[in-house]
């Protein structure tokens, strides 16, 4: 049993370097270009949204920073691992490889861009002295929970995929109304309070909310039943995917090797 | 002797157990692959029809610890199927598969390999998903790339690989990591001798440690090399099962038999075409045959009729007779009153004194119309040796309307009798005498004269 936990970890650590490898085309330049996707947005939207249209956020360059750089790991998280199965067809049709390590080392890879975004976010929080606090605790949890809820979501979307190939564009436009759906470039208080309830059941909402109130604003929402109600309803989500996402996708693999 | 038997008990533990294992491909009949396609398809056709392939049906089969097993068969037989099935890539529709220990399989060539990494990636990779450490592979890495012979291609990336390449360096990474089981299909195929030396080296390695491997092959010698057992499968069906001698006989023999049914339907199509083709000879055979014994018939009758009508003493032969016109010119048709020239070509074997020329007009009837005679019109001449002709001028036409013919005859003068004749022709020539109908008269000759009217004459 340890041993086989051993071996997968192994192939996951060498499915994800394989990816991550993949990914930026083995070139320093192809990995800073992944870089600068995040903050070329950042100064588009910066501009459009502070500039022009003047919404009025206290840091508003970190604010608007954490978000897309958490709601663009969820994307790209998702998106991958769709067709993570189809770039891997030799693993599938001539291996027995448990197909689940080729989601979770997709999903790491995607982590792992996300922590270097990460480090530019913190280089940012240190330029405009936002600072840091122990708060910084709270958004590691956030972390863990967007984590799960993408890998949820990614094996529900894989194991479908190569029965529906037209997926991949219907969750494209998904993501594309999700971008504007949740709280990246507005405070989820722009929302009018009786819609918190529907509006919460997108984990990333909440999700970047808190991630913001921990590393920009060094606080606490203030914790009362309708808070407590949408963390749990968050965490439920994250987690059912997960479940759900495992579920599916044990079902769906053993057919993998015929039908990609 | 207790140890003794407990090895022994060991080399006879069953590895794999396969009972009554079925495998299904569905080939849809329709390609439902999009979300979209299948919303309307649903709505519109209903649920998709799938066509079943039976890509194994009913196999049972047990290996034993140690066991070389052989699977060879035609192509879609199955092997590559079971393969799969075993290795747990494909996922049995019925029946039960039982594998105990580690399998690793090395199928279709090339395997799991990531074409833009590079062969040494690849090894670190390929390794580790067949569960090897990375310090284990560094240990291996000089060897694995020496057997494979890729020692200067270990940068390059793989999609630049020869098949064979790549083939080489799937079967030296899977060589190389510890299992129970071995799975192998088609890997000499695409070696040259030297790796095949190489393989088949390997094998025996393996034989000696107590491996177990399955080896599928269309290189039926290579298979009785290495394997003790052998399966042959045939339509997804295993035919024949047992010990690899049999079994490579047994499917040498269905091969053969096959071949040799191939060839001799060959060679019965062959011989019916010739037989069609020979009887159709034959029938024009016959039928020339026929034709000539008919033209020889009639040649000889011919000759035969024309002898009949030449005889004489054989002083002259009559050789043809003309009908002029008073142009000199052959001529069928005269009217009456015309001048018709009869022209009597010969050939004397010697000189005659002058011989009596003799004509005779028949009409249809064969009645003797007219006789004229070169004697009675004291116009007999002699003939000269060799050839010549002569000729009888009727000035003016007497025939009436009909056919006529005529015969000639030169003989001793005058003429007494048949043997009197030197030459005769009978029937040599013929003319037609067709007048204007308001010219026509009846009867055989024309008879010219005088009409002259009296009146109280009585």
């Amino acid at each position: 049993m340890k041993e086989s936990l051993r071996n997968n970890l192994r192939i996951i650590k060498d499915l994800t370097l394989t990816d991550f490898k993949l990914k930026y085309n083995r070139s320093v330049l192809g990995f800073f270009w992944s870089l600068l996707k995040p903050l070329l947005m950042l100064a588009t939207l910066y501009i459009v949204f502070h500039r022009l249209i003047k919404l009025d956020v206290p840091h508003y360059e970190l604010f608007l920073l954490i978000g897309i750089i958490l709601w663009g790991f969820f994307t790209e998280a998702t998106s991958y691992s769709m067709s993570a199965l189809n770039r891997n067809t030799n693993l599938i049709r001539k291996t027995n490889l448990n197909k689940k390590l080729i989601i979770i080392s997709t999903n790491i890879s995607a982590f792992i861009s996300l922590m270097l975004n990460l480090i530019i976010f913190f280089f940012f929080v240190i330029i405009f002295e936002a600072g840091f606090s122990w708060h910084l605790v709270l958004f590691a949890v956030l972390l863990a929970e967007l984590f799960l809820f993408a890998l949820g979501m990614s094996f529900i979307l894989s194991a479908l995929y190569p029965r529906f190939r037209d997926l991949s564009h219907i969750w494209d436009v998904l993501m594309q109304v999700g971008f504007w759906v949740t709280p990246i470039i507005y405070p989820i208080s722009f929302i009018p309070k009786q819609f918190h309830n529907w509006y919460i059941l997108n984990p990333l909402a909440r999700i970047i909310e808190d991630s913001r109130n921990a590393l920009i604003f060094h606080k606490l929402p203030p914790v009362d039943f309708s808070y407590l109600k949408h963390v749990s309803i968050t965490f439920i989500i994250c987690v059912g995917a997960l479940i759900i996402g495992l579920i599916i996708f044990s079902k769906k693999s053993k057919k993998f090797a015929e039908q990609i | 002797m207790i140890e003794k038997l407990s090895e022994k008990m060991a080399q006879e533990e069953k590895i794999i157990e396969i009972n009554k294992l079925t495998k299904i491909f569905n080939i849809p009949h329709e390609e439902r692959r999009t979300l979209a396609e299948s919303f309307i398809g649903a709505i519109s056709k209903g649920k998709v029809k799938y066509e079943k392939l039976y890509a194994l049906r009913d196999i049972s089969l047990t290996v034993k610890k140690g066991d070389f097993l052989g699977i060879i068969g035609p192509n879609g037989s199955g092997k590559t199927t079971l393969l799969k099935v075993i290795a747990g890539i494909l996922q049995p529709d019925k029946g039960s598969i039982l594998v105990k220990g580690k399998v690793v399989s090395f199928l279709e060539l090339g395997i799991g390999f990531v074409q833009e990494l590079t062969a040494k990636e690849n090894i670190y990779l390929y390794g580790s998903l067949l569960g090897l450490a990375r310090k284990d592979i560094d240990e291996k890495l000089d060897a694995i790339i020496s057997f494979a012979g890729i020692k200067k291609f270990i940068d390059t990336p793989l999609k630049d690989f020869s098949t064979g390449m790549m083939a080489r360096l799937a079967f030296s990474i899977a060589k190389n990591v510890e299992a129970d089981i071995y799975l192998i299909d088609e890997v000499l195929a695409v070696g040259d001798e030297e790796f095949q030396k190489k393989c088949i080296a390997v094998f025996d390695e393996f034989k000696l440690r107590g491996k177990t491997v399955l080896f599928v092959s269309h290189n039926t010698g290579l298979v009785s090399k290495i394997c003790n057992r052998t399966a042959y499968l045939d339509k997804g069906k295993i035919a024949k099962l047992g010990e690899t001698k049999k079994v490579i006989t047994e499917y040498n023999k269905k091969i053969i038999s096959k071949e040799q049914a191939q060839y001799l339907k060959q060679v019965n199509e062959m011989k019916a075409a010739l037989k069609e083709k020979t009887q159709e000879i034959g029938l024009l055979q016959e039928k020339l045959i026929t034709q000539s014994q008919h033209f020889n018939e009639r040649l000889r009758k011919g000759n035969d009729l024309k002898k009949q009508r030449k005889w004489g003493t054989g002083d002259v032969e009559i050789l043809k007779i003309d009908v002029l016109d008073s142009n000199n010119k052959t001529k069928q048709s005269f009217k009456t009153g015309e001048t018709i020239k009869i022209r009597i070509h010969y050939y004397a074997t010697k000189g005659l004194d002058k011989p009596e020329v003799g004509l005779a007009f028949f009409n249809k009837d064969y009645v003797l119309v007219g006789g004229p005679n070169s004697r009675v019109a004291n116009a007999s001449k002699d003939i000269k040796k060799g050839v010549g002709a002569v000729e009888m001028i009727i000035l003016q036409n007497p025939f009436a309307d009909g056919k006529y013919r005529i015969s000639a005859a030169i003989s001793k003068s005058p003429c007494k009798g048949k043997e009197d004749n030197y030459g005769y022709y009978g029937f040599g020539a013929g003319f037609i005498v067709k007048n204007q109908p308001e010219k026509k008269e009846v009867g055989l000759i024309s008879l010219k004269g005088e009409w002259a009217y009296a009146e109280g004459i009585r």
